[in-house]
């Protein structure tokens, strides 16, 4: 794994080429992490840029030193989240459609409600939670790639899967009991 | 209850099923996108000091550094700072550039620009069906399609490197500094004008519309002004300036801007027309191809003239021709037309031309008693664009092929008088090997003699005797086998050339007193963008 980044190389010095390669080498994980969370290619584009803006800000951005992987993932998935999180509040004031929803709405509406509740759902689990939850299920990582990436163990991640699993279904459940 | 379970579990898997997920395809794409960006972006950051109280714990930092209005620079990233890694690419605030309509890859072909992206300059850039950009100072580029450049920081400005192709200019005014448009063999630097600049093989044009340009080429300098023209190769063609900007979106506007800018005694020069022109659809007849126009000073024919057919045989003589003087008439496909116009050879005409409009011609000057044949070449060029309104552009390519000059005891053939006569070639006395020599004679200019050895020679052949005249010439070649009455004349770069013996670089020294010298030439072809029917 590459271990150099801005201001973290011990002799102080990169280039714009190394920076570049850098760049080339994860901005598909951030790009694919913000992307699938929120749905949007523009959303996920600024979170790109802010991610690694956020990199050439540091002047020791020491958690990328060791595991880039993980610190850019954890960033990506915490600005998406922030991202619908935002999205559902201005839903809440500014979408007229939101409040419009018939009665008994069709099929596609429900569905679109349930990812919204879902996806707000995964959004106030524990972040270490819903990073997690994230690898196993939209990049179907292995228990042993996630818990390599975010440094720990495969028992803790095995645990933190089957709690979000079942607080998800727990809410599925709720909200087919709401709709019969 | 446990199929309740079931079901919750069945759900939430079907949930992640639908999380969008992107192609590898779609992320390749957002590459050059995404990291042009960071770099605009990277460029608009404060000072390592403002940056510490006015950045993160925000869900967007770049939007708020954008907000914090920039005067960036000496923030240090592990030992370089920002200027020095944008310097290190070759970019400054001054080559973003802001694509406003079509599309620029980057050089490898893989990495699309398109419209309304923002990025930034210092890289090859490639457009393949044209596009129009933006500069940070505002002024417009259009990129003709074809065309491979690079927007660079100089020292007093911006600079275009034009590698290949065209671009038009609308300069913006330069405050301070300059923009300059950097080709092989010139540089071209403006304050705030329209002009175009062209890049090939061969060298390179430019053409100004508005305002002026200064011209710097082999240590010198040279300023043009509006409707002025300039190539750095004299073998190279010149159109009118309406004609080399046709493929841009805007000529309608730059032509008028040009009617507008260039003096009314150059203005006032009417472009000649027939008095009377019939173009019309009709159907293919025998010979399918043929254009001819008669002035006082002989006969022009499509089909006899090597420099655009290809297949042309060069002692069809066309003193014969039965069109009356001061008249051009002509029955062929759209191709010869716009091959005529352009003068460029019909096999090197591509694009839009391959519709299969065949037309004939009747046109008539309104004094057929003083038109020449170059003016009523000049009626025909115009009545095509007026009639067919042609976008097009051209790309100059270097071809081998042959200069004409004088051997060291000069000419071997004597000043005729009268006219041209060009005669079909004949048989001539067999060798001593028995071989049947083929005989090319007539009164010809030296012009036209060059042209009608470029079948023999298999390459263009440009005359540089720096003979005016007229002249009794008569050359007598042994083919090598002996040429069949169809294929041996043929012209073209790429046509084995036939043989002779001894050669004919041999027989013309020897027999008139000439050399052939090979050069690379420069050789026209034409892409049609479009055309239309005539009303």
């Amino acid at each position: 794994m590459r271990t150099l980044m801005v201001a973290g190389d011990t002799s102080g010095k990169q280039s714009a080429q190394e920076f570049e390669d850098f760049f080339r080498e994860h901005y598909q994980l951030v790009y694919r992490t913000a992307y699938s969370v929120t749905g949007r290619k523009e959303d996920a584009e600024d979170i790109v840029q802010s991610v690694f803006l956020k990199l050439l800000h540091r002047d020791s951005p020491l958690h990328v030193v060791k595991n880039p992987n993980g610190y850019l993932y954890r960033a990506a998935l915490n600005l998406a989240l922030d991202t619908i999180r935002g999205r559902q509040r201005q839903v809440l004031i500014f979408d007229d459609k939101y409040f419009e929803k018939p009665l008994n709405g069709a099929e596609a509406p429900d569905i679109e409600d349930l990812d919204s509740r879902l996806w707000k759902a995964i959004a106030e689990l524990q972040p270490s939670s819903a990073q997690i939850l994230i690898l196993r299920y939209v990049h179907n990582y292995s228990l042993t790639d996630i818990a390599k990436t975010l440094g720990t163990t495969r028992g803790t991640v095995a645990v933190s899967l089957f709690r979000s699993r079942a607080r998800l279904k727990k809410l599925i459940r709720e909200n087919q009991g709401g709709n019969s | 209850m446990k199929r309740r379970e079931k079901a919750a579990g069945k759900i939430l898997d079907e949930f992640f099923g639908r999380v969008p997920r992107s192609s590898p395809g779609e992320m390749e794409d957002a590459y050059p996108r995404l990291w042009d960006r960071l770099w605009v972006e990277a460029r608009a950051l404060p000072p390592k000091a403002e940056r510490e109280t006015a950045l993160p714990q925000h869900a967007n930092p770049y939007r708020l550094v954008l907000a914090s209005v920039a005067a960036i620079t000496v923030l240090l990233v592990g030992g370089l700072t920002y200027r020095e890694i944008l310097e290190r690419r070759g970019v400054s605030a001054m080559t973003a550039i802001d694509v406003l309509q079509g599309k620029l890859y980057h050089l490898d072909g893989m990495r699309m620009i398109d419209l309304g992206a923002r990025v930034q300059g210092g890289e090859v850039l490639h457009s393949d069906g044209g596009a129009i950009f933006q500069l940070a100072d505002g002024s417009h580029v259009e990129v003709r399609p074809k065309s491979e450049l690079k927007v660079e920081g100089a020292d007093d400005g911006v600079s275009i490197q034009l590698n290949r192709g065209s671009v038009l200019i609308t300069a913006a005014k330069q405050p301070a500094g300059h923009l300059y448009v950097q080709t092989r063999d010139l540089k071209v630097a403006v304050v705030g004008t329209v002009f175009l600049v062209n890049a090939e093989e061969p060298g390179s044009r430019v053409a100004v519309i508005e305002g002026e340009v200064r011209v710097e080429r082999e240590g010198k300098s040279q300023t043009l002004a509006a409707g002025q023209q300039l190539k750095t190769n004299a073998l190279m063609s010149l159109l009118p300036v309406p004609q080399e900007i046709s493929w841009s979106l805007g000529a309608e506007t730059h032509v008028a801007l040009l009617q507008q800018s260039v003096p009314p005694a150059v203005a006032a020069v009417k472009p000649l027309q027939f008095e009377v022109a019939r173009l019309r659809p009709g159907e293919q007849t025998w010979p399918p191809e043929a254009i001819e126009c008669r002035g006082i000073d002989g006969v022009w024919s499509m089909s006899s003239d090597l420099s655009l057919n290809p297949i042309a045989r060069p002692a069809v003589a066309p003193s014969r021709s039965t069109v009356p003087l001061g008249r051009c008439v002509g029955s062929a496909f759209l191709r010869a037309y716009l091959g005529a116009a352009y003068d460029v050879r019909m096999d090197r005409i591509s694009g839009d031309e391959s519709k299969p409009w065949f037309y004939q011609l009747d046109a008539k000057a309104d004094d057929p008693t003083t038109a020449t044949v170059d003016q009523l070449r000049q009626m025909l060029r115009n009545l095509v664009i007026a009639e067919f309104k042609p976008k097009v552009y051209r790309e100059t390519k270097e071809i081998q092929g042959y200069l004409l000059t004088l051997g060291k005891d000069g000419p071997k053939y004597k000043e005729a008088s009268g006219e041209e006569e060009m005669r079909n070639p004949r048989a001539g006395p067999a060798d001593s090997q028995g071989r049947a020599g083929m005989i090319m004679e007539g009164r010809y200019r030296m012009v036209r003699f060059a042209n009608s050895l470029a079948g023999s020679a298999g390459r263009p052949v440009i005359d540089r005797t720096g003979l005016s005249g007229i002249y009794d010439i008569s050359l007598t070649l042994y083919p090598v086998p002996p040429l069949s009455t169809a294929g041996g004349l043929r012209g073209g770069s790429n046509i084995t050339a036939p043989e002779f013996d001894p050669p004919l670089s041999e027989a013309l020294a020897q027999q008139l007193g000439l050399r052939l010298e090979p050069t690379k030439l420069p050789a026209d072809f034409l892409v049609v963008q479009q055309v239309e029917r005539p009303n």
